[in-house]
């Protein structure tokens, strides 16, 4: 079925609905999606793949959505009118919280859709809170109805409770069959208020993603407010007041098709020639040059790094290549920060910056896909704002930043946090975040067996395996977000681990004081298992400045030779010594203590693995 | 059973490269016996018992195919060799009937020149040795036995899975030495699970007490593939630490010194001028033929070691075709490698100037080499680190 529309450009606002879809992962927003391409006509059967607008392979097999993107659907609606319905997928993660809130903005109403076999989830609310603060028209969705596991009662009771509706007034669907996504889509149209806009004023277009393409270079989508954009027409992007030239605009239906321009409500892409995101950024108002409006969209703001790491590639001469690797990732990703870090442990790296743990997980994780690097990552930590007794004030984002001089206050960042976990699990799930310095706001009963609690938690006490706590105090149950919120004073120190005496870069680590002594202990004992012994007894100590407070040590190797070397011995022997020397030739000097490289690996995996977990 | 080295493939007429003069250095066969009546649970060496063996395999067919390698050997060899040495090891050699062996060595005599006086050596098994055999033996021409004795604690000879009792070691002495046999090693083995500092002390007494000749000592390695290494990784029996061996080594080096003997390889002790010949030849580079199933050989930089199943062995020899699974032509630098760490561990030692001195002086300061008249030597903690020392002579 295809239906006569207004081609792109000159359709009229009163026809167009913009909408997005909130959802947790595995909840079916890709699903729905799916099936929305093809009930209105846009994708034809034969064409049809699953999650058709997932376009990396990590959002595929990961079921989440890094970079949003916007489909333009046809609709008849119930009164016979042909409406366009701009479908923008929004990214499904706390991590991308500013490219969430670019997407809402670019909508006027949202689907909830919550898998009715489980609830919703604490992320899929904090995206909601989102949607509410900007006033959007919410239309609550139960999904997977067709499971035999579904509750769509109880859910729809917990729905309406949430969003303030009636239970009744929550559509079921299943994505998967298809069953209710008619209703659904005309249901869009009626709620779904048109969008508004000035048709004659000078054009402002807002960029709610970014992506970068190899053949095209960058391709911008953006959500026209006022005026009109036209193919050839000269833009001024407002923060940055760079100039371009609009070399192509269109619509995604679902493919890229040109169009002779984007009107007012009306969504699309537009392609400048730019071979980077950062010079065209989520959130930024895009207008004529020659007659450009006085005003910019409100909401701009560059995404800021919250969590860091070191990246270094396990063999040395891969450097170049993840240098090459992280430029290349940059042209798509605004948000990833990075310089060259050097460690006596790791040897020569990077240090990175991103928006959070997910974003962490996925970027090395594209590392490792697209550009086949081996990387080792530092312990994932937080930025501090350190004010000297001298009155200087010091950022740093890395424990080798930590100042030496005398330090008047450190402040941490913070995250407003939000965990929902069934009710028999509040007490583990309280004492969790107690011990990782929480302060409890507010606590609700989203059901009779549901809660939500609100926490404020330093970003440092989450960064590490607060995650895989939550999960195995809760038997899987519990669900988390947070998005930041500030910083606070906290009573912080640096414990350095020292080998022989020489400080390992790599195990420095700033932690609250009433944790010092165990991180000690536990990296110190950690340490003392992985190196091997050495012709000398060494020490391994953690210190807070000089102040030793563990220790461990290694007693000196008495015994390094093979008790055998008769005939049959000699080549295996031979090649076993001459493997050891290539062995020692990848060892990492720290003073005078030789530490094969997979000793750090082996102990910083402990720290990493557990926090990469520390996501979704 | 330890895997064979991983090398290139054989030629089948097992023809060399060239390998320039052989006559300028000694040259030795090794003749390997693969059999044992019962394997120990520690034995990673290419051993079978009978049940394991087709008819055409077992042990009273083994001379055929031995004397058939002899004959091969000459052939390749294309001259006829004075031989320095000859060791019988195994597998248990002292199953051979005395026949057997002196018809063997019949034949070696034919195809090579025996050096005058040469050493002929003989391990053999306490429980397998009667007088009789031990009177043919000698005259068979065999004039060194290597007694397995191993330990005397009778809980350590059951972990390791040994038949013999221990007062037998004592028994067989007597035998040898009636039969003439003055030269003669035992050989134990120390750092068994459950082997304490008393037992490995009462082992060492026990046989300064018999007043052998030459000593050798080893530390038990347990390899994966053994029934000791299933044990292990079962968690039945626990490895033994590296510092328990440590001191097993120092407290052996004490009591063999004080007692006479001198050490002359890392895991070696003897009396003056009773050093083990045969080995010396391995340590100091010289060429040997390894005759048996899963036997190596060295000639002039080329090693090759023989296929080791003995129906394998056997059959390449039926077909006058080379029994050797592959082969290494080492390179200069893997030759030298092998010099550095064969020579470091005699007491002899290794030319100090043919290394980075920087390198030496650190060791000498480390106090893991001593320097004698140009010659560096290890300490008793050198020889206990070994493979450090020959990391950094090497780096």
């Amino acid at each position: 079925m295809t239906i006569e529309i207004n081609p792109a450009g000159t359709t009229p606002p009163e026809l167009i609905r913009n909408f997005c879809v909130i959802a947790h992962i595995d909840h079916g927003k890709s699903t729905l999606a799916d099936r929305m391409l093809q009930i209105t006509g846009v994708v034809e059967e034969r064409n049809m793949r699953a999650q058709y607008l997932d376009r990396m392979d990590i959002e595929r097999e990961r079921g989440i959505t890094i970079k949003s993107q916007a489909v333009r659907l046809p609709w008849v609606g119930l009164d016979n009118k042909n409406y366009i319905l701009n479908l923008i997928d929004t990214p499904g993660h706390v991590d991308f919280t500013y490219e969430v809130s670019r997407s809402l903005e670019a909508c006027e109403g949202t689907i909830l859709l919550v898998d009715a076999a489980q609830g919703i989830e604490a992320q899929t609310l904090a995206n909601l809170y989102l949607a509410l603060e900007n006033d959007m028209t919410i239309i609550p969705v139960l999904n997977k109805i067709d499971l035999p596991a579904a509750q769509p009662d109880k859910y729809a009771a917990e729905l309406a409770n949430i969003v303030g509706c009636k239970p009744g007034d929550v559509l079921r669907v299943s994505a998967k069959t298809g069953q209710g996504v008619k209703e659904l889509l005309d249901l869009v149209v009626v709620e779904v208020p048109a969008p508004v806009g000035d048709a004659n004023a000078p054009a402002r277009a807002m960029i709610f993603d970014s992506v970068y393409d190899t053949y095209r270079g960058v391709v911008t989508y953006v959500r026209v407010i006022d005026g009109k954009l036209t193919p050839r027409q000269k833009i001024k992007m407002m923060s940055s007041g760079a100039t371009h030239e609009l070399l192509d605009i269109g619509v995604i239906s679902p493919e890229p098709k040109s169009t002779k321009g984007l009107g007012v409500g009306e969504v699309g892409y537009l392609i400048t020639g730019v071979k980077d995101v950062r010079q065209s950024r989520v959130g930024d108002t895009i207008t004529d040059f020659v007659k450009p409006a006085t005003q910019a969209l409100a909401g701009f703001r560059d995404p800021k790094p919250m969590v860091f790491a070191g990246l270094f590639p396990i063999d040395g001469s891969d450097y170049p290549l993840l240098r090459d690797a992280l430029d290349k990732l940059q042209l798509n990703d605004a948000a990833l920060v990075y310089e060259p870090e050097s460690s006596v442990a790791l040897g020569f790296g990077y240090r990175c910056g991103f928006l959070g743990l997910l974003h962490l997980e996925i970027v090395r994780e594209r590392l490792d896909r697209e550009f086949n690097l081996s990387l080792i990552s530092t312990a994932p930590s937080v930025g501090y704002r350190i004010l000297m007794e001298d009155g200087q004030e010091i950022d740093i984002t890395n424990p080798s930043e930590f100042p030496s001089g005398k330090v008047s206050e450190i402040y941490e960042p913070v995250v407003k946090a939000t965990i929902l976990t069934p009710s028999e699990y509040i007490g583990p799930v309280m004492e969790l975040a107690q011990e990782r310095r929480g302060q409890m706001h507010n606590m609700d009963y989203l059901s009779e067996d549901r809660v939500e609690l609100r926490y404020t938690l330093p970003l440092a006490e989450i960064v590490f395996d607060f995650f895989d706590q939550l999960k195995s105090k809760t038997r899987g149950y519990a669900s988390f977000d947070y998005e930041p919120s500030g910083e606070q004073v906290a009573d912080l120190v640096k414990v350095d681990i020292l080998l022989h005496g020489d400080p390992v870069d790599a195990f420095s680590s700033i932690v609250h004081k009433d944790k010092a002594y165990a991180y000690g202990v536990e990296m110190t004992g950690r340490l003392k298992e992985l190196i091997p012994r050495q012709q000398f007894e060494v020490p391994i100590q953690a210190a807070i400045g000089a102040r030793i407070i563990a220790r461990e040590s290694i007693r000196a190797i008495r015994k390094d030779v093979l008790a055998k070397c008769y005939g049959g011995d000699i080549s295996r022997k031979r090649k076993l010594l001459e493997k050891q020397k290539e062995g020692k030739k990848r060892m990492k000097m720290v003073g005078r203590v030789e530490v094969p490289q997979e000793a750090f690996v082996a102990a910083l995996q402990t720290n990493a693995d557990s926090a990469s977990k520390d996501k979704k | 059973m330890a895997a064979l080295p991983e090398g290139d493939s054989a030629p089948s007429d097992g023809r060399l490269p060239n390998v320039g003069n052989l006559k300028n250095k000694p040259f030795s066969l090794y003749v390997h016996v693969p059999y044992c009546s019962k394997r120990c649970g520690y034995c990673d060496f290419n051993t079978y018992t009978p049940s394991e063996l087709e008819r055409d395999d077992q042990i009273d067919r083994w001379l055929q195919s031995a004397i058939k390698e002899t004959i091969f050997a000459r052939k390749i060899l294309g001259e006829e060799l004075t031989v320095d040495t000859i060791f019988f090891g195994g597998g248990t050699p002292s199953l051979l009937e005395a026949s057997v062996v002196k018809e063997f060595l019949n034949s070696v005599s034919k195809h090579f020149t025996l050096k005058k006086d040469l050493e002929i050596t003989l391990e053999a098994n306490p429980d397998t040795i009667t007088q009789s055999k031990a009177e043919d033996w000698r005259k068979a021409g065999i004039n060194r036995i290597s007694l397995g004795m191993q330990s005397s604690a009778k809980n350590v000879l059951q972990v390791l899975d040994r038949t013999h009792n221990p007062a037998n070691v004592l028994t067989s002495v007597e035998i040898l030495k009636k039969a003439g046999f003055e030269n003669f090693s035992l050989d134990l083995i120390y750092g068994t699970p459950g082997e304490s500092l008393e037992d490995w002390s009462n082992t060492l007494k026990d046989a300064i007490a018999i007043n052998p000749p030459h000593i050798s000592a080893y530390s038990l390695v347990i390899e994966p593939g053994t029934k000791m290494g299933s044990q292990l990784s079962r968690g039945e029996i626990k490895a033994v630490s590296d510092d328990d061996a440590a001191d097993k080594y120092q407290l052996a080096e004490v009591m063999l010194t004080e007692n006479g003997y001198l050490w002359y390889e890392i895991s070696n002790w003897a009396k003056e001028n009773k050093e083990c010949q045969h080995n010396l030849n391995y340590w100091k580079g010289n060429n040997w033929w390894g005759i048996g199933p899963g036997a190596h050989s060295h000639i002039n930089g080329v090693r090759w070691w023989n296929k080791k199943l003995p129906k394998n062995w056997r059959e390449s020899l039926d077909q006058d075709q080379s029994p050797a699974l592959a082969r290494e032509n080492l390179t200069n630098e893997q030759i030298r490698n092998e010099e550095v760490m064969l020579l470091s561990r005699l007491k002899t030692g290794i030319d100090k100037a043919d290394f980075d001195q920087k390198n030496v002086e650190k060791l000498i300061k480390d106090k893991l080499v001593n320097e004698v008249s140009g010659k560096l030597e290890l300490t008793l903690e050198g020889r206990l680190l070994a493979d450090v020392v020959f990391r950094q002579l090497t780096a």
